[in-house]
């Protein structure tokens, strides 16, 4: 009995023995308020100076970034010996490891790393600091460098009047917006601005007169990370009645989607309506834009007068 | 067994069931694409049957295969139609030619049964090489005294090609072949060896040609398009397929003993050396990074029954996917290792046709990266049970 306890208290510990070796994690980080495209997740407090080489600089593009979005560029220059650099956000645990990169023309002989980055809740918006610190062939950190930002939630629509489909999910949704002209807006025709008559002078301004579709939320299917689309007049919109529908071009594989509709005028929403896409909702098929899927399309979400 | 119009039908199969109870790399997630992330589940890693029939010198086999290792699939992945040749008083005969889809003779661990294997699973390099170990072409083989070989013309494409996924791209075909020795000692000793060879082209696949495409990135972050947030991104021409030459050589070697009052043991080695070979790890496609990719691979390993019913067992395997890879970070060109490396420790109780395997696996990976930047082992231990039925 006794040899057989030493047994297993044996093959336990090889066990554990070989799971505490290290190792880098394989937390995907989603809970991280700093998200960094393509970088390492490194866990626990950011490093403390050790003697490694400092990170001279840190500059972003904007002082203020949208929580939720990773949009924002950052750029540092390291000292000559750094091999990598490790971003971070003071008052937050949880770093990203990237690798230094070459020189650029403005510092030759300094290596420099380079990013992609964004913030998330549970941040809150207000003054925050990006840090990173740089590292050299032994893992030794030098001082860090660091940034004063501020996260802004993100701003209602501007605009004179601004049409909002939102959702959350992989399904392609398409917004249609009729205005009180008759012209209609939608991915494939995204203004209401109608079509030019042949022959005729165009005014290369006319187009802001009209509601502008700004992007194609889940396009064929490809994942955006928050899926909306907006209609948007920059200058007074036109008096009369708008129709505002929704089209389910293709559910994604999801077995369902439920979306809101938002019209807000001057920044204050004066309309809204909750809906939900079913795969029975998705009519003919979604590569043709001109069948199913064109003028007309959708089912009624909202119907307002101005 | 049955016999029919002078046919005798054989009909066998297993199944496969398995837990991993402990996955490191597992998370409650999913990926971009929608791949749930999470490995800690049960699967059916394989669940196959298999039909042959023998007539005189010729002979046919079906083997189909159902899993649900990335969900409920089931698929042919073996069909052949053979003619062989043996002498009277030989145990195995002298030629068998074999066409249709059968396992390429590359090596021990290729073409070897899964169904007969101690370890759960290849290690990395034949998963690299002959990813899935089924191709199709045409295959001789035989034994001459202690002889023992095998050649192949094939298409190139095993099953697991990652990227043709069994589809032949190219006209060319594979040449592949292993020879080598069985040799009996006295005390129930044996000794097999041999080596491999491997020599085929593969493909690069060309591109089509692309229009210009207007690219807005919104840097004030207001939503609104403006002319300096516009970028043209230009339309390139197409570009065409290119093949390139790919080969290995490998070499192999497996003792077997007896001592009477425990069992039988073996103690293996393979190693294996290619060139743009890879298929299945880091896929190896010289033509796009304008450089050959030197792969080396190879596993130890000893197993040893532990009387009629138990049996434990350790491999080590490594695989350097990209011997020649560096990288640069900051100011240094450095070297990179793409080094795939499993300690594997395993127990199985076995009675008749059914086993059942405890197997930890203690991975190194180059998917992590170190503090210093350098790619560093991404943890991915791994506690698999599985339970085994044959008929």
């Amino acid at each position: 009995m006794r040899r057989t306890q030493r047994v297993a208290a044996g093959a336990v510990g090889v066990v554990v023995g070989l799971g505490a070796c290290d190792a880098a994690s394989s937390d995907p980080a989603l809970d991280s308020v700093l998200v960094i495209a393509g970088a390492q997740y490194r866990p626990g407090a950011f490093p403390v100076e050790d003697g490694g080489p400092a990170a001279l600089s840190l500059a972003t593009r904007h002082p203020n970034i949208l929580i939720e979005r990773v949009t924002e560029r950052a750029n540092a220059y390291l000292e000559p010996a750094a091999r990598a650099a490790v971003f971070g956000i003071a008052g937050y645990d949880g770093a990203w490891i990237v690798p230094a990169g070459p020189p650029d023309f403005s510092a030759p002989g300094m290596p420099t790393a380079n990013i992609v980055f964004g913030v998330r809740a549970p941040i809150e918006a207000g003054p925050f600091t990006l840090r990173v610190a740089a590292a050299d062939s032994d893992g030794r950190f030098g001082a860090a460098a660091q940034a004063m930002l501020v996260a802004d939630d993100e701003p209602e629509p501007a605009g004179e009047l601004a049409i909002r489909l939102v959702w959350d999910g992989e399904a392609d949704l398409d917004l249609h917006v009729v205005d009180a002209l008759g012209g209609e807006a939608y991915a494939e025709k995204p203004s209401t601005m109608p079509p030019p008559v042949p022959g005729e002078p165009v005014d290369p301004t006319a187009f802001m007169k009209y509601g502008i579709l700004d992007h194609d939320g889940n396009k064929a299917c490809r994942r955006d990370g928050r899926p909306r689309e907006t209609v948007v007049w920059t200058m007074p919109p036109p008096g009369g009645e708008y129709i505002v529908r929704v089209d389910a071009r293709s559910m994604c594989g999801a077995p369902g989607q439920p979306w809101a509709v938002m019209a807000y005028r001057n920044g204050e929403l004066i309309g809204g309506a909750r809906g939900f896409a079913a795969p029975g909702d998705v009519r003919g098929d979604a590569a043709d834009p001109l069948g199913e899927h064109g003028l007309g399309a959708g089912v009624l979400a909202l119907r307002f007068s101005l | 067994m049955v016999s029919r119009l002078g046919w005798q039908l054989d009909l066998t199969g297993y199944v496969q069931a398995d837990a991993i109870a402990y996955s490191q790399s597992s998370a409650d997630e999913l990926s971009p694409d929608g791949t749930p992330l999470n490995e800690e589940r049960f699967v059916i890693r394989r669940g196959r049957v298999r039909l042959e029939a023998k007539r005189d010198a010729l002979s046919a086999a079906i083997e189909l295969d159902g899993n649900t290792v990335n969900g409920a699939t089931a698929r042919l992945i073996s069909a052949n139609v053979g003619w062989r040749y043996q002498r009277d008083g030989e145990a195995l005969p002298l030629v068998t030619i074999t066409a249709g889809l059968f396992k390429t003779p590359f090596g021990a661990e290729v073409p070897a049964s899964e169904r007969d294997k101690a370890f759960l699973e290849p290690p990395a390099f034949a998963r690299a090489f002959i990813p899935g170990n089924y191709d199709a072409g045409v295959m001789a083989q035989g034994a001459y005294g202690i002889a023992r070989w095998s050649v192949a013309v094939v298409n190139g494409a095993p099953s697991g090609d990652a990227r043709w996924k069994g589809t032949d791209p190219s006209a060319s075909h594979d040449l592949v072949g292993r020879i080598g020795a069985a040799i009996e000692g006295p005390r129930r000793l044996r000794v097999e060896a041999g080596v491999s060879a491997l020599a085929g082209r593969g493909l690069h696949p060309g591109t089509p040609q692309t229009k210009d495409e207007l690219q807005w990135v919104d840097e004030n972050q207001d939503g609104l398009v403006q002319s300096t947030e516009l970028q043209v991104v230009p339309g390139a021409a197409a570009t065409p397929s290119q093949g390139f030459a790919r080969k290995a050589l490998g070499a192999d070697m497996q003792v077997h003993w007896c001592i009477c009052k425990i069992g039988n043991g073996t103690a293996f080695a393979e190693v294996a050396l290619g060139t743009n070979l890879d298929r299945g790890v880091i896929y190896a496609d010289p033509v796009a990074v304008s450089r050959d990719y030197r792969e080396l691979g190879f596993a130890v390993g000893v197993v040893q029954n532990l009387g009629a019913y138990a049996q434990a067992g350790v491999r080590y395997d490594r695989y350097d996917g990209d011997r020649d890879v560096t990288e640069r970070l900051g100011l240094a060109i450095v070297g990179e290792n793409k080094v795939f490396s499993t300690l594997s420790v395993m127990a199985a109780g076995r009675w008749h046709d059914a086993r059942f395997v405890v197997q930890y696996d203690h991975e190194r990976n180059p998917f992590g990266r170190d503090d210093n930047g350098t790619p560093t082992t991404r943890a991915a231990d791994r506690l698999t049970f599985r339970a085994q039925v044959g008929f």
